[in-house]
C-alpha cells in the first residue's frame, strides 16, 4: 500500500483539494482497513482487467449493507487491485456531510456531496467517481429485497454523456449479508424524517465473504437526449452481473438464497 | 481625468485602493464613509457623510465623477429603538437603490459594486464549486443575511438593466483577509476565545487585502458586464487554519456553540461570532473564481494561504 500511497501522493500533492480529501488520514484509514477487508470479508476482485490505465471512469453500482460499507470496499479494491491506483471519488449522499464526525471524516478520505456539479467537477479535473444511481433505497433494504436492484437515478448517464466518460458498471455480491436481518420501516423512517433505521438482532458487521465484480467499459452517447435507453440497459447489465455473482458465491451460514 | 468616488473609503480595503489609484496620474478621487478617515492622502477628497440622497446627490453634481467603486453595505444604525429590523433594511436597500439611481442620472461609465460570497449560504449540499449562476440561499435559514442576498440582486438587476450605458462588475469576493480588514471572519479566525468545532471542519478560500485591491484595480479596465465570484484555487480546512494562528484554540462539540455565541453576546462583544456564522463553520461555502481569471488573464493572487494567515498572525 506505501507504493500506491506515494503514487497517489505525487498525484494530488499539486493543490489543494476542493472537497477535502487530506491523504494522510486516508492512508492510516486503509492501514486499519486492509486486514478487515482481506481477512475478516476476505474481499476478491474479478474484472479488473476491463479498467485501463490513466483513464478516468464513472463507476456505477449496486448500493447494498445497510452502513455503505461497498463504497469503502470498491475504493480500496480500486487502490490495492491495480497497478496504478485509481482514487475513485465516492458520491455520498446529501444527509452525510450534517452527521457530526463521520461527514468531515468521509471528505477527509475522498467521499463528495452527491450533486451533478460536483461530480461534473471531479470528471473535469481528471479524477474517477463512483455512483450509487439506486440512493438510499438501494442501502436501505429490508432482508426480502436483498439484490433486487431498485430504481436508478438518469443523473449519472447524464454526467457521463457530458462528460463523455466510459461507465463501469460493478456489482457488489456478499455485502447484503453483513447484517443479515434486516427490516426496514418505510413509515416510521418517515415519521422520525430519517432516511435509514435498520430493525435487526444483529448490530455487528457479520464476516460475510464479499466479491466485487467489474464489468466492461459502457460508454454512453454524448448526442443522446433521452437516456433512458442506456440506464435500462446498465441496470439489466449490473443485475446479470449480481445474479452470476451470486451463483459463484462462496458459502457463509447466512448466505441469502435468490428467489 | 478619471474621476473615482469611492464608497466606504475609511475602510481598510478602500485605503488600500486609494493609495495605489492615487500614485497615478490623472485620477481624481472623491470619497465618502459615515465614519472618519484615520489616513489621508493627497488628491483625494474625503467627504465624512452619513449615507443618504443628499449626500449623494451633493458629490455627483459637485465632482461628476465617471467610475465609482462602491465598497461600503450601506447600513443604517439602529439608533433609534422603535425602529424594527424591517424598516432598517428598508432604508438600506432604498438608499442603496438611490446611489444607483444617481450614478446613472449623472452618467456614469463604470461601476464597480462589492457584494460577497456569503450570499450563496453555507448549506450542506453545497457544490465545491460554486459558480456565478448558482441560486442565492443564504438567507434561507438566517434572516440577518437577507440584507445582503437583496443587494446583490439590486446590483445584478441594474446592472444588466443598463448594461448598454454603463459597464458594471459586481464582485462576490471569498474571505478577504488582512491587516487593515476589520471584518468578522479575520476576528474569529484571530480571536484565542473563538472556538472550532470538534465535528465538522468546513473548507475555506482566502484572498489577501492587497491582492483583492490590485483585483478591483484591474476591474477598472473594461472588462465585460458581469457578476464575477473571487477566490484563488485553494481549500483551506478551518482547522489547518486556527492550528497555524491559535495553537491553543478552543474546540467544542458544534451543538454547544449556539449557546456560546448568545452568551458572548450579551456579555463581550457583541458581533465576536454572529448566529449565522455558525454554518459557515461547519459547511463549506467555496466559490469557482475561473470566470473571472479569464476575464483578467494577466492577473494572477500573489499570496497563497500560508503567506495570508502569516501575514494576519504577524
Amino acid at each position: 500500500m506505501k507504493k500506491k500511497f506515494s503514487i497517489l501522493h505525487k498525484q494530488f500533492s499539486k493543490h489543494t483539494d476542493p472537497w477535502g480529501l487530506d491523504l494522510s488520514i486516508l492512508e492510516t484509514a486503509y492501514k486499519y482497513l486492509l486486514p478487515i477487508y482481506n481477512n475478516y470479508f476476505k474481499v476478491r476482485c474479478f474484472g479488473i482487467n476491463n479498467i485501463k490505465p490513466n483513464q478516468k471512469y464513472l463507476f456505477v453500482s449496486n448500493h447494498s449493507g445497510q452502513i455503505a460499507l461497498d463504497g469503502v470496499f470498491i475504493s480500496m479494491a480500486l487502490v490495492k487491485e491495480l497497478k496504478k491506483p485509481i482514487l475513485v471519488r465516492s458520491l455520498v449522499d446529501r444527509f452525510v456531510p450534517e452527521i457530526p464526525w463521520i461527514g468531515q471524516w468521509m471528505n477527509s478520505v475522498g467521499a463528495v456531496v452527491g450533486n451533478r456539479n460536483n461530480c461534473l467537477d471531479i470528471l473535469k479535473r481528471n479524477q474517477s467517481a463512483l455512483i450509487f444511481p439506486e440512493g438510499t433505497k438501494g442501502l436501505a433494504k429490508s432482508s426480502t429485497d436483498y439484490y433486487q436492484l431498485k430504481n436508478f437515478t438518469q443523473g449519472f448517464a447524464k454526467i457521463a454523456s457530458i462528460s463523455k466518460v466510459k461507465i463501469i458498471p460493478v456489482a457488489l455480491v456478499g455485502a447484503e449479508e453483513i447484517f443479515p436481518f434486516v427490516y426496514q420501516n418505510k413509515s416510521l423512517n418517515k415519521f422520525l424524517n430519517i432516511p435509514t433505521l435498520p430493525i435487526s438482532p444483529f448490530y455487528l458487521p457479520l464476516p460475510s465473504p464479499v466479491d466485487i465484480y467489474f464489468g466492461k467499459a459502457y460508454t454512453v452517447d454524448s448526442l443522446k437526449i433521452n437516456l433512458n435507453k442506456d440506464v435500462k440497459n446498465l441496470k439489466n447489465i449490473i443485475q446479470s452481473m449480481i445474479n452470476k455473482g451470486l451463483k459463484k458465491r462462496r458459502s457463509f451460514y447466512f448466505t441469502y438464497k435468490q428467489k | 481625468m478619471k474621476k473615482i468616488l469611492i464608497t466606504g473609503c475609511s475602510g481598510g480595503l478602500a485605503q488600500l485602493c486609494i493609495k495605489s489609484l492615487s500614485k497615478k496620474q490623472n485620477i481624481k478621487i472623491i470619497g465618502i464613509d459615515p465614519r472618519l478617515s484615520e489616513y489621508q492622502h493627497i488628491n483625494v477628497t474625503y467627504y465624512k457623510k452619513k449615507y443618504s440622497r443628499n449626500s449623494f446627490e451633493e458629490i455627483f453634481s459637485k465632482h461628476k465623477p465617471d467610475t465609482i467603486i462602491h465598497l461600503s453595505r450601506i447600513g443604517h444604525k439602529n439608533t433609534n429603538p422603535i425602529f424594527k429590523k424591517e424598516k432598517l433594511l428598508d432604508l438600506d436597500l432604498i438608499t442603496t437603490k438611490q446611489f444607483l439611481d444617481l450614478a446613472l442620472q449623472y452618467n456614469i461609465k463604470k461601476a464597480i459594486l462589492m457584494s460577497s460570497f456569503h450570499v450563496y449560504g453555507a448549506l450542506s449540499d453545497n457544490p465545491s464549486m460554486l459558480t456565478e449562476d448558482s441560486p442565492l440561499k443564504a438567507s434561507i435559514k438566517h434572516s440577518q443575511l437577507r440584507e445582503i442576498v437583496e443587494i446583490d440582486y439590486n446590483f445584478t438587476n441594474w446592472a444588466w438593466k443598463n448594461q448598454k450605458q454603463i459597464n458594471t462588475t459586481v464582485l462576490r469576493p471569498c474571505n478577504i483577509i488582512g491587516k487593515n480588514i476589520n471584518n468578522t471572519i479575520s476576528q474569529y479566525f484571530k480571536s484565542a476565545i473563538a472556538p472550532v468545532f470538534v465535528d465538522f471542519n468546513p473548507l475555506f478560500q482566502l484572498v489577501h487585502e492587497k491582492d483583492m485591491s490590485n483585483l478591483i484595480i484591474s476591474c477598472l479596465s473594461d472588462i465585460a458586464t458581469g457578476v464575477y465570484n473571487v477566490a484563488p484555487y485553494e481549500f483551506i480546512p478551518l482547522k489547518t487554519i486556527k492550528k497555524l494562528l491559535n495553537p491553543k484554540h478552543l474546540s467544542i462539540p458544534s451543538f454547544s456553540l449556539s449557546i456560546i455565541t448568545k452568551i458572548l453576546s450579551l456579555t463581550l462583544k457583541p458581533n465576536t461570532l454572529p448566529d449565522y456564522l455558525i454554518d459557515y463553520l461547519k459547511f463549506s461555502s467555496t466559490i469557482d473564481g475561473s470566470l473571472l481569471q479569464k476575464q483578467l488573464p494577466k492577473f494572477s493572487f500573489k499570496y497563497n494561504w500560508k503567506e495570508i494567515l502569516e501575514d494576519l498572525k504577524n
